[in-house]
């Protein structure tokens, strides 16, 4: 799979998470972006994002997530 | 509601929005995330269960994702105190009436251990377990509050080829039928018909809704495990299954929307959903897989079990019998005098708590408000020296009915409010109605009552009553607060000795 398709699948993902079809997201879309991104989603994301692409992250990969554009790459290596 | 990690402190000592919110139930979650010392634990979980003032639902504990010496945790280690510390939850269960066991112990093994814990997500988000596994957590507490408040399914219907025996009587005959030990798909039928005879045991009737002739319906039983008579109703026949099932709705004097309903033929199944309302329909899949799909709905989740529950089937069939009786009478008052029967009223209290909850939160017909009270709320009602309170047992010479009615009237000065009737359609048009009516004007009027008040709220089922409080002489302005002066309530003969 390529990047740009692993963003696409990613922005599906948020669209169907958030209930929001207008959302663009970019490698530099963090969670101050995107109205309602609170821990709990962002739990739900991660898990929606490792069931997608069927990969798992580490704790260390978790917490090194800054953009999603990280998200993307850490699919990306994981594939 | 509560906080994270805070269930100890907010039971214990007490939390403003918690007594805000008066809970009817509330909901621990306990882990082994949250266990630290089991010894410990235990003292904890009593000293908060003694404050909340509620229905009590508790997690169990899970067993440990890793073994500090192995093998040996069982007997001497984490896994052994784990197992104890549950029993002593379970032994509190035993003897509370008003505690009930979320038991993650069986859920988490059930998901997979090694799944259930999900290290990375409880370290950086502080989940308990894996998020998958929440729906499977969910469903279960939901279960518990569902039979809490009288939702739970009261009767299976049940197709007979390919669901409760291998093949088709009508063409293969009886003897071809599987469903015995001789072969895997015959002893997958059996232990189906096994688990549905233990269903049935626990109090919900199982009834038979099959496109046979009755003759050869019957013929397929007679090589079964179940028999005719571990059945209510027994439709064999070929009229459309959404009628027999209505019928058998009917027959047992409960909701379309209490049934679960068996087939292994989705197009029947597809015609039950479509046209009955409310109707429940697992999908089945293949024969060894029966048992599991019906088990993991929960349709018939227990939390408490009563005298009632147990004789329940038995009470539908002596229900048949006096149906036929009957029919031997021109005039009821002549059918009803012939039952001989005797009503026995008493205040709640202790002794029929459980059953007197329990009948309040599953009436849903002859039942004037349709409001439900918890078992800590009818405790509290039955104690309150401003309300009086009666249920009401009734037999006859076909058996014991059991606990079926129960009415509460609140005092103020004069006037008293009945706040509550409810009577178990078990016993509709017996009279049972007018026996505790008057027993309770008696208590009222040595109360000093005056003025007796009563309210209908209309419901989708409780159009049987609509007019009672008319037909016994009270009067309303809006048809739903009906007064009366005590003297002039007019109540109906009934055909029964009282005590």
């Amino acid at each position: 799979m390529k990047r740009e398709e692993i963003m696409a699948a990613m922005q599906l993902i948020f669209r169907d998470l958030f209930d929001d079809i207008s959302i663009e997201i970019t490698d530099t879309t963090t969670a101050d972006d995107i109205k309602g991104w609170d821990s709990l989603e962002h739990v739900n994301l991660i898990v929606m994002v490792e069931k997608r692409f069927k990969v798992k992250f580490t704790m260390d990969e978790i917490l090194a997530l800054k953009n999603v554009g990280n998200m993307a790459d850490l699919v990306l290596k994981k594939l | 509601m509560g906080q994270y990690d805070r269930w100890y402190e907010e039971a214990v000592f007490g939390d403003a929005d918690l007594a805000a919110f008066v809970p009817e139930i509330v909901y621990v979650h306990t882990s082994f995330r949250s266990l630290g010392d089991p010894g410990e634990m235990i003292q904890k979980l009593e000293t908060a269960w003694s404050k909340l003032n509620a229905c009590i639902i508790q997690n169990n504990f899970e067993m440990p994702p890793f073994r500090l010496m192995g093998n040996r945790d069982a007997s001497h280690g984490t896994l052994r105190q784990i197992e104890e510390l549950n029993r002593r939850i379970a032994d509190h269960a035993l003897a509370h009436s008003k505690f009930y066991i979320n038991d993650i112990h069986w859920l988490s093994a059930w998901f997979g251990l090694e799944r259930w814990f999900d290290d990375a997500l409880w370290y950086t988000a502080k989940y308990a377990m894996n998020l998958e596994a929440l729906p499977l957590l969910c469903r279960s507490i939901a279960n518990i509050v569902k039979s809490l408040l009288g939702r739970n399914k009261k009767a299976l219907a049940l197709d007979l080829d390919n669901t409760l025996w291998g093949g088709v009587v009508g063409d293969d005959g009886a003897d071809a039928l599987e469903q015995t030990q001789d072969t895997p798909k015959g002893m997958a039928f059996l232990e189906f018909q096994r688990y549905l005879k233990a269903i049935s045991q626990l109090g919900i009737p199982l009834n038979v809704v099959s496109k046979n002739t009755e003759e050869a319906a019957l013929e397929g039983l007679s090589k079964a495990l179940l028999k005719r008579n571990d059945f209510i109703c027994f439709r064999a026949n070929w009229n459309n299954k959404d009628k027999n099932l209505r019928g058998i709705a009917e027959e047992l004097n409960i909701g379309e929307d209490s049934i679960v309903f068996i087939d292994d033929n989705p197009a029947e199944r597809e015609l039950a959903r479509q046209s009955v309302p409310g109707i429940s329909v697992p999908e089945m899949t293949t024969p060894e897989a029966y048992i599991r799909t019906v088990d993991a709905m929960g349709y018939f989740e227990i939390t408490a079990q009563t005298a009632d529950d147990i004789a329940r089937v038995a009470n539908y069939q002596t229900e048949q019998k006096r149906k036929k009786e009957e029919q031997n009478f021109t005039d009821y008052a002549g059918y009803l005098r012939s039952l001989r029967m005797k009503a026995a009223f008493e205040p709640v209290g202790a002794g029929n708590l459980q059953r007197v909850t329990q009948l309040i939160n599953k009436t849903n017909q002859f039942n004037l408000t349709t409001r439900r009270y918890t078992e800590a709320e009818v405790e509290a009602i039955s104690k309150d020296p401003g309300v009086v309170t009666l249920c009401g047992h009734l037999s006859d010479r076909f058996g014991d009915n059991g606990l079926v009615t129960a009415l509460f009237a609140s005092l103020s000065g004069d006037t008293a409010d009945i706040d509550l009737w409810i009577m178990s359609c078990r016993v509709f048009k017996r009279g049972l109605e007018y026996a505790a009516l008057r027993r309770l004007i008696e208590s009222l009027r040595a109360r000093g009552v005056k003025t007796v008040r009563g309210v209908y709220l209309p419901t989708e089922k409780n159009k049987p009553v609509e007019t009672l409080y008319r037909d016994l002489g009270f009067v309303s302005e809006n048809g739903e607060i009906w007064t009366a002066d005590i003297d002039q309530i007019t109540i109906p003969e009934t055909y029964m000795e009282a005590d």
